[in-house]
């Protein structure tokens, strides 16, 4: 029974939001170190290792149960805020890469992925849909490409609704700081990217306005139109291939007829 | 041994990282940046005093044989809960220590301290040594923090020092320059140490 | 010289034989720094003897930048030589005497061949301290030090400054055109591009093997603007002394004929290098280059003759040059054919550096009156 202790606080959060220990957890949240002082004392004999054995899986068993409960409560306090917190990035991050929006952007979430999964933790790219006066004014997708030189970039590519690119953050990434890192520069200064020098423009910029077919999204060295950054070809090759790959999609999911592509 | 001086210990005769040499994943993972650097040291201080305090208070009660376990089970709740306030209120914090803060667990500073001082001392001396220990580690990551960020980054805080064409001298914010920077500072406060051994 | 001039054994602890007198001790080979009528000023002066070719070579490509760039380097590298050895609480007559045993100007000079002509003075500041301090003295100073001084201040630099450290210009021929002119030419010349070095092009084959037309248009690109005989000569881009292989083998030469170095570790490092990437090229005959191109570019023919041999840093046992050198080839060819960096031969001598205690001790010689099972 002892083996299964040390397991148990990396499941307590999960276990105790299922089944949040009635009437224990509330009234002790911050005395937790009182209680055992006096409450297995009383219960224990005091010879034989029977009692002995019995003794250890109590107070094991007793101190799991506490920090199960002392877990369970603050996670119920702390779960509103987590969730809060992790919205506000991408909303930020959707009207900052969008076109002006008004609706509930996240509510239009839909899987995108070329294998049609449905929307949940199977989908790997999910696409959102900006309307303004019940109209599409732009989409965005959410993506990553394994093709940089850390393991993985996650991002956000927006569009106009005649898709293009109107803006890209990066949510997550491990590039090299100082070299590949440098593809997060600028990714929150979409809405004044034309105040932006062109000298001193961040790489992630040269994006805005671009089109498929109007614009070469391989870099320079490899014959395209995209200014890599200095010594960090790789990174800067991965995020213009995520951009063109989600513009693809996103024609490709969005637009039923040629037709709706083209007008503006 | 006043509390004073118990205090003290952590601070310098027995900083937990730079004498006792404990704690080295975090010191070289996450000291690319002084606030980051400070985040994980406060994090690792409020843990400290947590399992300081409940430890010595139940010394007493646990059988000998299961005082691992269950210190573990007392250091991994209040990882726990640091790791759910964080994400909760300091979601930048969070996501820049990211995994960082559930190994907390593993800190051997912890249930070092849990084994050799709080399942021996009373609770008063316990917290004393706790925050003693614990600010003793911040300060070690800070100072590394703030030398690799500003070397690195050409920053403090976040805050520019330097122009943008003044070139940053990277290595220092890569795996590489966190070994160097430590060993440097190994290096001072050995040689400290010497010359006040000297003076004596 | 201030070390002591007593062959010293250390290369075996000797449990029970330790009593026997001095003068039955065997040296198992030749100690790598005394011991021998040579010392280490007559060593190390007669091998930056040997790099002169390679450095009249460079400043016959790359112009005088080139010159000054060796000149700083090697003023830079005595004086923090000096300067650490005074901190370490050496007398000054001592520090004069070590900062000029040849060690420092030695170190110096390879530190400069891996160097592009353009970098800046900083970067040889900076440079010079990483290799004198981080390199040398943080060990204990000349024959502590596990790694090659002059290499770990090239990976230092080249991790740190990255985009410094890779503006290649291209050979001028030309003694009074400064490198910052010729990299303008350059970047008007490929359409704002640094002049690419052999290497970087084959590695770029390499990446774009999903567009066989794309290899095979740089394929050509390469056989053309490098042919062989440019490679041998150096009439090439890249670090200062790396280019010229014909002014590196000559002083090779040199070196071997006054038995500085053996032929053990640059042979079986040049060996192994030339058998992995051949049978990569025979495999992929579209997609790799024949092996006499990676022989003759990059670094190669600079860290197998001059890097690798580092006495201090290299095994004792000609069995453990051997292994050594393959091991540098090795890592140096996985590199280049498959890794992230176009070049691997600091990376490679580097790793093998960190291996010679091993390979001394499972390539120890015998004790003499030891019996092979007594040794197992």
């Amino acid at each position: 029974m002892s083996t299964e202790d040390p397991k148990a606080p990396a499941e307590a959060p999960a276990a105790a939001v299922a089944a949040p220990p009635p009437a224990e957890a509330p009234p002790q949240p911050s005395v937790e170190a009182a209680p055992p002082a006096d409450r297995p004392a009383e219960k224990i004999p005091e010879s034989g290792s029977v009692a002995e054995g019995i003794k250890m899986v109590l107070t094991v068993a007793l101190f799991t149960l506490l920090s199960g409960a002392l877990l369970g409560f603050v996670y119920r306090q702390a779960k509103p805020r987590i969730d809060a917190a992790k919205l506000p990035e991408k909303i930020a991050a959707l009207a900052n890469i969008l076109p002006d929006f008004d609706n509930a952007i996240l509510d239009t979430g839909r899987c995108a992925d070329p294998d049609g999964a449905p929307l949940g933790d199977a989908c790997r790219r999910t696409m959102y849909t900006a309307l303004r006066d019940g109209r599409p004014v732009g989409y965005a997708l959410e993506t990553y490409t394994t093709a940089g030189y850390g393991p993985r970039i996650d991002l956000l590519i927006g569009c106009s609704a005649d898709y293009a690119v109107t803006g890209t953050y990066v949510l997550s990434q491990q590039e090299t700081p100082g070299l590949g890192a440098k593809i997060v520069e600028g990714h929150r200064d979409w809405k004044n990217a034309a105040a932006v020098a062109a000298a001193d423009r961040p790489f992630i910029l040269q994006f805005a306005g671009k089109r498929l077919g109007a614009f070469d999204f391989r870099v320079r060295k490899d014959g395209g139109q995209v200014d890599a950054i200095t010594a960090s070809t790789i990174s800067s090759r991965a995020v213009a291939g995520a951009i063109e790959e989600a513009l693809t999609l996103l024609r490709d999911r969005t637009c039923d007829g040629e037709a709706t592509g083209g007008t503006p | 041994m006043s509390q004073l001086q118990n205090f003290t210990k952590g601070l310098w005769r027995e900083n937990p990282v730079l004498r006792i040499l404990l704690g080295f994943c975090p010191t070289l993972a996450v000291t690319t940046s002084a606030i980051d650097a400070l985040g994980m040291g406060a994090a690792t201080t409020f843990v400290l005093l947590g399992s300081n305090t409940v430890i010595s208070s139940i010394r007493k009660v646990v059988p000998g044989q299961m005082r691992i376990p269950v210190f573990i089970v007392v250091i991994a709740t209040f990882v726990t809960v640091v790791d759910l306030v964080l994400q909760g209120y300091f979601p930048a914090l969070s996501k820049s220590l990211g995994v960082f803060i559930p190994l907390i667990v593993v800190n051997c500073i912890i249930l070092g301290r849990a084994e050799a001082f709080a399942s021996k001392n009373g609770i008063g001396s316990s917290i004393i040594d706790g925050l003693g220990m614990g600010l003793g580690f911040t300060l070690a990551l800070f100072v590394l923090g703030s030398v690799r960020e500003v070397l690195g980054s050409g920053s403090i805080f976040g805050m520019p020092l330097f122009a943008a064409d003044v070139p940053r001298v990277l290595i220092f914010i890569l795996p590489p320059g966190a070994f160097m920077s430590l060993g440097c500072m190994l290096w001072l406060m050995n040689e400290l140490d010497l010359r006040r051994k000297r003076r004596v | 010289m201030a070390e002591p001039t007593t062959p010293t054994t250390e290369a075996a602890p000797a449990p029970a034989k330790s009593a026997a007198p001095a003068e039955h001790r065997l040296l198992v080979t030749s100690s790598p720094h005394v011991g021998t009528p040579e010392s280490v000023p007559r060593i190390m002066h007669t091998v930056w003897l040997a790099l002169l070719p390679a450095a009249a070579a460079a400043v016959w490509l790359f112009g005088y930048d080139a010159l000054l760039v060796i000149g700083l380097t090697v003023a830079a590298c005595v004086g923090f030589e000096a300067l650490m050895l005074k901190a370490r609480g050496l007398a000054w007559d001592e520090v004069r005497h070590l900062a000029f045993d040849g060690s420092a100007i030695v170190a110096g000079v390879l530190l400069a061949f891996n160097l592009p002509a353009t970098a800046p003075w900083w970067i040889v500041l900076v440079g010079a301290f990483v290799a004198m301090g981080l390199g040398k003295h943080v060990f204990g100073g000349l024959g502590h030090n596990p790694f090659n001084p002059a290499l770990v201040a090239r990976i230092f630099l080249v991790i740190s400054f990255p985009t410094q450290m890779a503006v290649y210009i291209s050979p001028v021929d030309s003694f009074t055109q400064s490198s910052a002119e010729r990299l303008e030419l350059d970047l008007a010349e490929f359409d704002g591009q640094t002049y690419a070095t052999p290497l970087g092009r084959l590695k770029d084959a390499v990446r774009a093997q999903a567009d066989p037309a794309k290899v095979e248009a740089i394929r050509a690109e390469v056989a053309e603007r490098y042919p062989v005989a440019d490679l041998f000569l150096g009439r090439t881009g890249g670090a200062l002394g790396e280019t010229s292989a014909l002014a590196l083998l000559l002083g090779a030469a040199l070196l071997l004929w006054r038995r500085i170095i053996t032929w053990h570790i640059p042979l079986s490092f040049l060996g192994t290098t030339a058998v992995v990437t051949g049978i990569a090229w025979a495999v992929h005959p579209e997609l790799y280059a024949e092996p006499l191109v990676y022989l003759l570019s990059g670094g190669l023919i600079l860290g197998a003759c001059f890097m690798a041999t580092d006495m201090v840093t290299s095994p004792v046992s000609r069995t453990g040059m051997l292994v050594f050198g393959a091991g540098c080839g090795l890592i140096t060819a996985v590199i280049r054919l498959w890794g992230g960096y176009p070049e691997g031969v600091a990376f490679s001598i580097l790793i093998m550096n960190a291996l010679v205690p091993l390979i001394d001790r499972y390539t120890k010689g015998r004790k003499f009156g030891e019996t092979r099972r007594a040794a197992a």
